[in-house]
């Protein structure tokens, strides 16, 4: 299970305006580029998570006109990768480039799931088998690209705050700290609505529970819950719903599939049984089932499907 | 707004009406969710559009765009029917006690009109819409709507002594008349013939004007009512409105925001924490606009513009223009301070009188709005437009009608960040540049965190932002731009002459040059703030030693300068740089004269002392008053509280920038407090007068006479009869300047359209009005020049016109900034709203065939925009009554930020020209508003249409 100290976000849908302040400031603060799109008959795009897109807001209607005007609703969930504590991508990485990284010094746990991109060899076992289809191959970077919860902000490198080039001199004369808080993912810091809030895990759970408990007393929300407590060992982003997780675009039961579990920890280059030869047919499955996998990924990643 | 932005986290209630704060003013969204946790506050949209405001909301209702009049005035009935009212607040702080001239007359009695409509000229006349007055006195006759123990000083005003209904309201004494419905046999008050104007709008059941006008579910109306008025009309409880140009974008937008306000006085909402009547303006700085004179009937600080015809001189325009009683008689201060600003040395020379003769005058009766100046230019009148900061062939109303208008300048010169529509209007879709004779000139300037200077947001907070990045390029700020223009034109006129030539070269602009020829900021500051002249030859050392704290200290003899009476007093005081030294704990360092007072030094250099700024706008100390509630809830303790009382923090931060007037945060907070001195809401409270002369806690500089009775301003008629108390509680909306009463209006005559919002359909309507044979608000404009001589090309679709079925309404999206250039030129934001898109209901496209995604062409009389198709349950047909049945009405929204140049330009294609224009815009009537004539954008007529 996730430590109760690792660092996470807590995304509140209940809060959240969908204005989309978190989607554009990841880009701002990570320099991604653009990503060609049209709109096609929503208000969500990009449509599915890139190498330049790490974030991105979905927007959730009814597709049928409810009975009543009160069953309307507009649902907005903020998608990313989930940084998991049984995190797939780490179970199939050939490489190691895939890692787990510690924010600071001292963590029991790591967390944050990232990716060297000098490791990385671009089998894209990631991209096929992630449950929540977060992982992105750049062709041109020759890496895999995802969320790294800004780890640079949160870690304070100091090599992440350059002097921003053509600095007015008025700034730092005239203002007593010109660069205000920056030890938070981008996306928390420019939250507009207090959706998004970022802690130890401990903290934004409780926080979660909380929040649960007022939307249901107060609001009347019945439905409301908590997400990421235990799905995959924990994730590192805790959601706040006001309703089931499947209205908000979430898989419900996200699950390290069954054939990953039996490459890990048979198959994959390094792994302790790896070359033994009586797991042979077993390590058919799971060779077959990770190769398919990765081929779906690749052609629905060309196709432009979502997630 | 008449309360501010952090201040929405006092209230109990929000309508938010017009407005969709959490897409277009994200940030405030954080003030509706503390309210909504600290204290369970609720939110209620009303839109025609369930929006990403709506979804957040506790109750949301749809409605027909254009029907809010109707709406609002039914929860007016609905607070009379229930007796839903703060009766202390209305006897004592509105006009509804005030007899009414029997001459007046409303459309219950006229089909539509009120008194005094002259057909042919299409004006009121509004002589009829006036008080009855105590013949000796002079004064309105006030009488007791409710039973209380009256003020023998003030009649009319006093402590409530009646009954009390159930929910604790006071039961008029006219209540059985009011309960039986018979309005026209109570006295001939405000509040009578409010009563029966509104009873008209009635609520309940199918065929209620709720259900049939405004297309809403009676249920619902209800539900909406009950938590909006059933809430905050007690004592301690407030609500606001938040609203936007869905309001106020029509021919009778104003009277929306009319009748909102009169809700808010019934409900004793105003002068509150957490109440109001609060405008989300459009841009950061759209506030500072309108208070430095942006609009064409207005000089800074909201003082009128002279015409030729009744201001010929200037005591005739201070006669004309300066009121009685109230804030405003002070207009002479005012207006001679700014003449001071505008022509100082020649003034002194010449005399102010001749110093008003230079002054621009307009011509009675013309309209020089926007919409009026591109009629101007379509005729031919106007040859030459600056276009600052604007985009008219994106943003402008029938915008291919201002496009066409543009072909006609000689020259245009347009002051922006990007390349915008209007700067390539020569070359639009459809037009052949060679065609087009007029000469473009395009400025670039400088972006907001490229320059240094201040902003006065919505809550009229003035805030210094500094520069952050050098300008790239060529790009000047703003105000080199027009500095250097000014120094030019002040040229080119003293070398050549011409028309009015004086009004130009004697224009006082003095200001230092840095090395890039930039202003010295500091130095018009100063002259806003206001500067007693200088004896001898003026200088800026001697004018930074003498500012004016203040615009009680303005002078009406010329020996004060001031640009903008409203923000005299920005510039810190001695008293003001002691505060800070306070805060900041250097107060021992603090100079000191040689009375032993504190002395700050001032010199021409002086722009701080000992990192205080003089300028408070750069103000950054933060200290937020607070107090402490008694478990009882009603105690007050300003110091050592008991343990069990909480402590009250209302987000009132005094030292943190300046806000207009005098850094009150809350106007009209004298309403705050009940008749005998009592904060209405504990837990809201900004003052307590402790006895009769004195007051207690102060959160926030008093929006009232202040003065005890014993100080020589106080009024030498009013010693010994009145107190502070009792004087400014009789006089607590002293900013208003109407027939001599300083309080809320109800029923008012100083709009040109009736002294009570009635139910008009907008220009184009699909329905006839149920309420009378009057269609269209009669005091607007309805056909301008253009639309009257090519009806074919910018007129309107008849009633119920079967060609354009639908009802069409625009509106902003988060990602998107107004005309685009901003936004539209940014790859990230332009990639999560690419392509102009149209809104329709899933039963409308099921109709007509249409799938999410599809092309679609929406088309007006005045023209046709494409986008793609968006289904959707979020918008939905409405059932409006027509004729004695019901008729189904499908409404079509669509964003109008797109236009055909940049990297997105609202079609598929990227980065360029497109050879389509995707203007909403385009589509939209030119016709405005009965008294400001801001455009009918949020409801015309369309069709709409499968493209592929």
């Amino acid at each position: 299970m996730a430590n109760p100290t690792d660092m996470a976000i807590l995304f509140d849908a209940s809060k959240c305006t969908g204005c989309r302040a978190c989607q554009v400031a990841c880009k701002n603060w990570n320099q991604r580029g653009y990503t060609e799109t049209h709109c096609e008959g929503t208000y969500e795009n990009p449509r599915q998570l890139t190498a330049q897109c790490w974030m991105r807001i979905l927007f959730n209607e009814p597709e049928e006109r409810p009975k009543s005007d009160d069953e309307i609703y507009w649902y907005f969930t903020k998608y990313q990768c989930m940084h998991c504590t049984d995190a797939t991508c780490v179970k199939v990485c050939p490489s190691g480039a895939t890692k787990k990284h510690k924010v600071k010094d001292g963590d029991t746990e790591a967390y944050v799931v990232k990716t060297d991109p000098k490791q990385c060899i671009g089998c894209n076992y990631c991209v096929a088998t992630c449950p929540f289809q977060a992982c992105r191959y750049d062709e041109k970077e020759k890496g895999i690209f995802r969320c790294v919860m800004c780890l640079d902000r949160i870690s304070q490198d100091p090599a992440a705050f350059p002097k921003p080039e053509h600095a007015s001199p008025d700034l730092e004369k005239n203002a007593k700290d010109p660069y205000p808080t920056r030890n938070r993912p981008a996306c928390v810091q420019t939250c507009t609505s207090g959706a998004l809030n970022y802690g130890t895990r401990e903290e934004m759970l409780a926080k979660a529970k909380e929040r649960v408990e007022f939307l249901k007393k107060e609001r009347g929300k019945e439905k409301a819950q908590v997400y990421g407590e235990n799905e995959l060992g924990g994730l590192h982003y805790i959601y706040v719903l006001e309703d089931s997780p499947d209205k908000y675009g979430l898989p419900e039961k996200p699950t390290v599939p069954a054939g990953v579990t039996i490459w890990e920890t048979l198959i994959k280059p390094g792994a302790p049984w790896g070359g033994l030869a009586l797991v042979g047919l077993v390590a058919a499955a799971g060779i077959g089932y990770v190769i398919n996998k990765r081929n779906e990924g690749l052609e629905r990643q060309a196709a432009g499907g979502g997630e | 707004m008449t309360n501010h932005w952090v201040d929405l986290k006092n209230a109990d209630v929000f309508m938010i009406c017009g407005a969709n704060p959490s897409e277009n003013h994200p940030c405030s969204w954080k003030w509706l969710e503390k309210a909504r946790e600290d204290h369970g506050a609720k939110i209620i949209v009303v839109d025609p559009r369930f929006t990403r405001s709506a979804a957040r909301a506790d109750l949301f209702s749809f409605i027909r765009p254009g029907t809010d009049i109707a709406f609002f005035n039914a929860l007016i009935k609905y607070a009379i029917d229930k007796n839903y009212i703060n009766w202390e607040y209305v006897q004592n702080y509105t006009n509804a006690p005030i007899l009414v001239s029997p001459d007046f007359k409303g459309p219950w009695e006229l089909d539509g009109y009120f008194s005094g409509y002259d057909k042919e000229k299409k004006k009121y006349d509004t002589k009829t819409w006036t008080y009855q007055t105590n013949p000796a006195t002079g004064e309105p006759i006030r009488v007791q709507l409710i039973p209380i123990a009256e003020d023998p000083t003030f009649p009319g005003r006093g402590t409530p002594i009646g009954p009390t209904d159930a929910n604790g309201n006071y039961i008029p004494v006219e209540w059985e008349l009011i309960k039986a419905g018979r309005y026209d046999e109570m006295q001939p008050t405000v509040f009578a013939k409010l009563a029966k104007h509104v009873s008209r709008y009635t609520y309940e059941g199918p065929d209620s004007v709720v259900a049939k006008v405004c297309g809403m579910d009676p249920a619902k109306f209800k539900e909406i009512a009950e938590c909006y008025v059933g809430i905050t009309h007690k004592r301690d409880k407030t609500g606001n409105l938040m609203y936007a140009m869905g309001l106020t974008q029509f021919t009778f937008g104003t009277e929306k925001i009319r009748a909102f306000a009169i809700l808010q006085a019934l409900l004793g909402n105003t002068g509150l924490p957490g109440g109001g009547i609060n405008a989300l303006r459009g841009e950061s700085n759209v506030q500072g606009s309108t208070d430095f004179g942006l609009l064409s009937h207005i000089l800074t600080g909201y003082m009128s513009v002279p015409n030729s015809t009744d201001h010929p001189t200037l005591d005739k325009y201070l006669e004309k223009t300066t009121p009685k009683v109230g804030i405003w008689t002070w207009q002479p201060r005012f207006f001679k301070s700014y003449l001071m600003a505008y022509y100082g040395p020649y003034a002194k020379k010449n005399g102010l009188d001749k110093a008003y003769d230079l002054h621009p005058k307009v011509k009675k009766g013309k309209n020089y709005t926007h919409i009026g100046l591109f009629e101007d230019m379509y005729a031919g009148v106007i040859k030459g437009l600056i276009a600052w900061g604007q985009n008219p062939v994106v943003g402008g109303a029938c915008s291919n009608l201002e496009a066409e208008a543009m072909d006609k300048l000689d020259w245009f010169v347009a002051v922006d960040l990007w390349e915008t529509e209007s700067m390539n209007f020569w070359r639009r879709p459809g037009v052949e540049p060679k065609d087009i004779k007029t000469e473009v000139w395009v400025l670039p300037a400088a972006s907001s965190v490229e320059k240094s200077g201040s902003v006065t947001n919505s809550g009229r907070l003035a805030q210094y932002r500094w520069k952050a990045v050098e300008p790239p390029g060529e790009a000047k700020p703003d105000a080199w731009i027009i500095h250097q223009l000014m120094k030019a034109l002040k040229d080119l006129y003293k070398a050549e002459g011409g028309k009015a030539k004086e009004a130009i070269t004697e224009l006082f602009w003095d200001y230092e040059e840095d090395e890039h020829g930039d202003p010295d900021l500091d130095q018009i500051q100063l002259e806003i703030n206001g500067f007693t002249w200088p004896e001898g030859e003026f200088s800026w050392e001697a004018a930074f030693k003498k500012p004016v704290f203040g615009f009680a200290n303005l002078k009406d003899d010329g020996t004060t300068a001031c640009g903008a009476w409203i923000y005299c007093g920005q510039w810190a005081s001695d008293t003001d740089v002691e505060t800070a030294a306070k805060i900041l704990g250097i107060e021992s360092q603090l100079p000191k004269g040689d009375d032993g007072k504190v002395k700050v030094p001032r010199d021409k250099q002086a722009k701080e002392w000992n990192g205080i700024p003089f300028n408070k706008a750069q103000w950054h100390f933060q200290k937020t008053p607070v107090y402490w509630l008694g478990k009882d809830g009603v105690t007050i303790y300003t110091e050592n509280p008991p343990q069990d009382a909480r402590m009250i923090d209302l987000g009132v931060t005094p030292n943190w920038a300046w806000a207009w007037p005098v850094n009150r945060r809350i106007i009209y907070n004298r309403a705050s407090v009940d008749w005998s001195g009592k904060p209405f809401a504990p837990d809201k409270a900004i003052f307590t007068f402790k006895d009769d002369e004195t007051l207690g806690m102060k959160n926030d500089v008093p929006d009232f006479y202040t003065q005890p009775s014993s100080d020589p301003a106080f009024p030498a008629e009013l010693r010994g009869k009145a107190t502070m108390r009792t004087r400014s509680g009789a006089n607590p909306f002293f900013l208003n300047r109407e027939q001599g009463a300083l309080v809320a209006r109800l029923f008012s005559n100083s709009m040109v359209d009736g002294p009570f919002p009635e139910h008009y359909e907008p220009r184009e309507s699909p329905v006839k009005n149920m309420l009378s044979s009057v269609q269209n608000n009669p005091a607007a404009v309805l056909e301008w020049p253009s639309a009257k001589n090519e009806p074919d090309r910018w007129g309107f679709a008849e009633v119920g016109d079967p060609k354009y079925p639908y009802v069409c309404t625009t509106y902003r999206v988060t990602e998107h900034w107004q005309a685009g250039q901003m936004t539209r030129n940014n790859s990230w934001l332009g990639e999560a709203m690419p392509e102009n898109f149209v809104e329709i209901s899933k039963e409308l496209a099921d109709e007509l065939g249409i799938k999410s995604g599809d092309l679609v062409e929406v088309e007006s009389k005045r023209g046709k925009v494409q986008g793609v198709a968006v289904v959707t349950v979020r918008l939905k047909p409405l059932e409006i009554g027509d004729n004695g049945s019901t008729r189904k009405i499908h409404i079509v929204g669509l964003p109008w930020h797109y236009g055909f140049i940049g990297l997105f330009t609202g079609g598929p294609e990227r980065n360029g020209m497109s050879k389509k224009n995707y203007a909403a815009n385009q589509l939209t009537p030119h016709v405005g508003d009965a008294n400001t004539t801001i455009p009918e954008s949020k409801a015309f007529l369309v069709n709409l249409r499968k493209v592929k």
